[in-house]
């Protein structure tokens, strides 16, 4: 009890500190919930290309060509003297292609002259650029085959937007197997960020109020009380678990506050809730284990970053699991954030998959065993120094 | 002044746990990046789409039939098709073996599952194909009844094998990476992080913070000369560690960044100045501890990074796209800028405006700090 309450008389010297940490990783966590939360739908639809256009010939064909591709994909408008920030747009992801319409664009088109007639750049990364060259290709290739029938070129364009347009209609059946959320709604994503906020701020704030405890004259005074190192080790780590509690419970809250549960059930939200609690615990045990090697207050940023930022891009936490090739995912199933993810990815209904609580209990466990293994390490590394240190 | 920074050097290098992190936080990063993003979008590629198909006995059948066998045979292959009724289609559908339902038919229509989000991409290549189809179909159907005579002179137009819209590509390396930014962010990340280098010269010129000030406090030499000496220390040090950090994402990663050395080389340079004075001007705000205010760099730091893209890509060119003045002042994002127009560009004005911008902002830092620390006197320490 004494160390439990040393620990919160040491967390009062950190106090400020904690609470600059929690306003900027709070801030960060809900603006990446709004920035991501906003980009998805529910339903299927053919993947939406962004595309911009740098028109030369400023004629009706080419205009048709881009009314055309506006119905279907986004249509992003630059200035088209500015290949600088369409370079820039298309690197970073805003759009994905860039049609180039030549000068006599529709001379060619009149003449006949159907090869290489315009040109275009796209992200080689990207399926999504393999479905537009095939929406274009489908519409010269309509309109090649009126010029074949003999239209002439106006009429050969309108009859060209018409039956693509017709197409257009006949939708896509979309079969619901398992019902799922529909992988939307902002309260998975604010769990999703949890998981690299949660270690980024647990061992930036609360690791240097544990490292506290090794400092030798305080570690001295302890190791000379009556108290078994088991007692002590279990003082320290019932107070960090506790701290860790109070910063759960504002997180938890303030995503009610800032209207993140808005969209979801309440059960949904207490199974959420639940499996942050179970990773919670994962990390005040990871926490005690880093902190236990008495790390300076540089290395310690550095060594949050790595775990925090390392973690978060191999378990989908910044770009999502499924995106991420087998081998990788193989190497994720040895953190614990990947189960907190796969958890979260079932709830949230981000790929798709039902809730299935036998699943969601099994990833529970594993985290679970994590927090044993660590919690295991953390008490081996502290009884031997308390074992060390009353050698002295 | 030489003397002064080989004393630093040496505290520098007694510090061996700082050593080591500073040296290894761009490696071991840089390596989990390169495991995360090494076969990226693997599962996205378009490799061969299994689908089920439901004949519905119409005329268009027997065509239909003779595409999706031309397209389901040979090397390049996009489909595996597995014909079977609709009670069959809709059971593999739910078990996930196959990715959607053709149905035959004028027009031909397709089903997908909900609960494949994650087999969106091959979806919507089906989609494409299925409309693609119906195209030439109806276009085919009305050319029937207007003009029959010319079926034979479409026919040939449609077997004819055009290339309609060739790639040229834009960029200066169109085969790099986009997931190379996260490269960037990262050096830029470390740059920064040398902030914590630029914190310890502060403490150590504040005598109520360590004993160290206290006796360079009474030594004669001039102040201004020693926090100088002592800047260039640090700054000089950290560069060479983040400079092995930055040969090894080069070299050993492989990730393109080594075709301008030099003016890489500068500008991680640059961006340890702006790291070290950001981190002494820091230092120099008020008379908490040290620790408060190492926490406070990185307070600032974070923000910074998520500011130029390094946790969500798209943020940078966002900010850019509709409040560029953000990207102009934040030291991030001017260096993972100045990074990308090195990879990406031939004309490096751009670039050659974010260094001189950075300069200024080291030169803006250092001044303030230095007009914070000039006259502190003590009564007692």
């Amino acid at each position: 009890m004494q160390n439990f309450k040393t620990f919160f008389q040491i967390s009062k010297k950190y106090i400020k500190t904690c609470v600059i940490y929690f306003v900027i990783f709070l801030i960060l966590m809900i603006a990446m919930t709004h920035l991501t939360a906003t980009e998805k739908t529910s339903k299927f639809t053919a993947d939406t290309v962004d595309f911009t256009v740098i028109d030369k010939d400023h004629t009706q064909a080419s205009q048709a060509l881009i009314d055309y591709l506006s119905k279907k994909h986004h249509f992003v408008s630059f200035d088209s003297e500015d290949m600088d920030s369409i370079k820039d747009n298309m690197y970073f992801q805003m759009i994905q292609y860039v049609i180039m319409i030549p000068e006599g664009y529709e001379e060619q088109l009149k003449d006949g002259k159907y090869e290489d007639i315009i040109t275009h750049s796209m992200r080689t990364d990207s399926a999504a650029g393999y479905f537009f060259n095939q929406d274009i290709d489908s519409y010269f290739q309509a309109l090649s085959l009126y010029h074949t029938a003999g239209t002439s070129l106006e009429n050969a364009l309108n009859q060209t937007e018409e039956v693509l347009t017709e197409i257009q209609k006949n939708k896509v059946e979309v079969l619901t197997f398992e019902k799922s959320n529909n992988g939307t709604n902002p309260s998975g994503y604010y769990f999703q960020y949890f998981a690299y906020i949660l270690i980024a701020f647990m061992l930036e704030s609360m690791a240097p109020i544990l490292s506290a405890f090794q400092k030798r004259d305080l570690a001295a005074r302890i190791s000379c009380s009556s108290m078994r190192p088991r007692q002590r080790s279990i003082g320290i780590g019932s107070g960090a678990i506790a701290f860790s509690v109070i910063l759960w419970v504002l997180i938890v809250f303030a995503g009610l506050i800032t209207g993140q549960y808005r969209m979801d059930t309440p059960q949904t939200i207490l199974y959420m809730a639940g499996n942050s609690f179970i990773y919670l615990l994962v990390i005040v045990t990871l926490t005690l284990c880093v902190a236990s090697f008495h790390l300076g207050g540089h290395s310690l940023s550095l060594v949050s970053n790595v775990i925090g930022l390392g973690s978060s891009f191999l378990c989908g936490v910044f770009v999502p699991l499924w995106l991420l090739s087998d081998n990788v995912t193989q190497i994720a199933r040895f953190l614990p954030t990947y189960w907190y993810i796969k958890n979260n990815n079932m709830l949230a209904g981000f790929n798709g998959e039902a809730f299935v609580l036998g699943n969601y209990l099994q990833n529970i466990g594993l985290q679970l065993l994590f927090a044993v293994t660590f919690l295991t390490v953390y008490f081996v590394i502290h009884i031997r120094r308390q074992l060390k240190l009353s050698d002295i | 002044m030489l003397r002064i920074m080989l004393f630093t050097w040496k505290r520098l290098f007694r510090d061996k746990t700082n050593t080591f992190w500073i040296l290894l936080f761009p490696i071991v990063l840089g390596s989990l990046f390169q495991i995360a993003f090494g076969n990226f979008g693997e599962s996205e590629n378009m490799s061969v789409i299994p689908v089920a198909c439901v004949m519905e006995q119409t005329e268009s059948d027997e065509t239909f039939t003779k595409i999706l066998k031309q397209l389901s045979s040979g090397e390049d292959a996009f489909l595996r098709v597995t014909e079977c009724t609709d009670t069959q289609a809709r059971k593999m559908l739910s078990k996930k073996e196959v990715v959607g339902i053709l149905y035959s038919g004028n027009p031909v229509r397709l089903s997908v599952s909900e609960n494949m989000k994650t087999q969106k991409i091959q979806q919507s290549i089906l989609k494409t194909f299925v409309d693609r189809y119906n195209m030439q179909q109806a276009v085919f159907y009305e050319t029937m009844q207007n003009a029959p005579q010319k079926l034979n002179d479409m026919m040939q137009t449609l077997q004819q094998d055009i290339s309609y819209n060739p790639d040229v590509s834009l960029s200066r390396h169109p085969e790099q990476s986009p997931f190379t930014q996260y490269f960037f962010n990262l050096l830029a990340m470390a740059c920064l992080f040398t902030s914590v280098g630029g914190i310890l010269v502060a403490c150590h010129n504040q005598p109520n913070l360590s004993d160290l000030a206290k006796r360079v406090a009474i030594a004669p030499t001039h102040k201004p000369i020693a926090i100088i000496a002592e800047l260039l220390a640090v700054t000089i040090y950290e560069f060479i560690l983040n400079s092995i950090g930055f040969l090894y994402v080069s070299f050993v990663l492989r990730i393109q960044l080594a075709d301008r050395m030099p003016l890489t080389l500068l500008t991680m340079f640059v961006g340890c100045c702006v790291g070290v004075s950001l981190g002494f001007f820091i230092g120099c705000f008020g008379h908490g501890e040290q620790s408060a205010k190492q926490g406070t760099v990185f307070a600032v730091t974070m923000p910074l990074c998520f500011l130029s893209g390094l946790m969500i890509a798209e943020v940078g060119i966002m900010i850019e796209n509709h409040a560029p003045i953000i990207n102009r002042i934040n030291p991030a994002m001017l260096l993972t800028d100045s990074f990308y127009r090195l990879s990406q560009y031939d004309n490096l004005n751009r670039y050659y405006t974010n260094m001189v911008t950075l300069i200024g902002l080291t030169i803006l830092f250092n001044l303030m700090a230095f007009f914070m620390t000039r006259r502190k006197t003590y009564a007692e320490l």
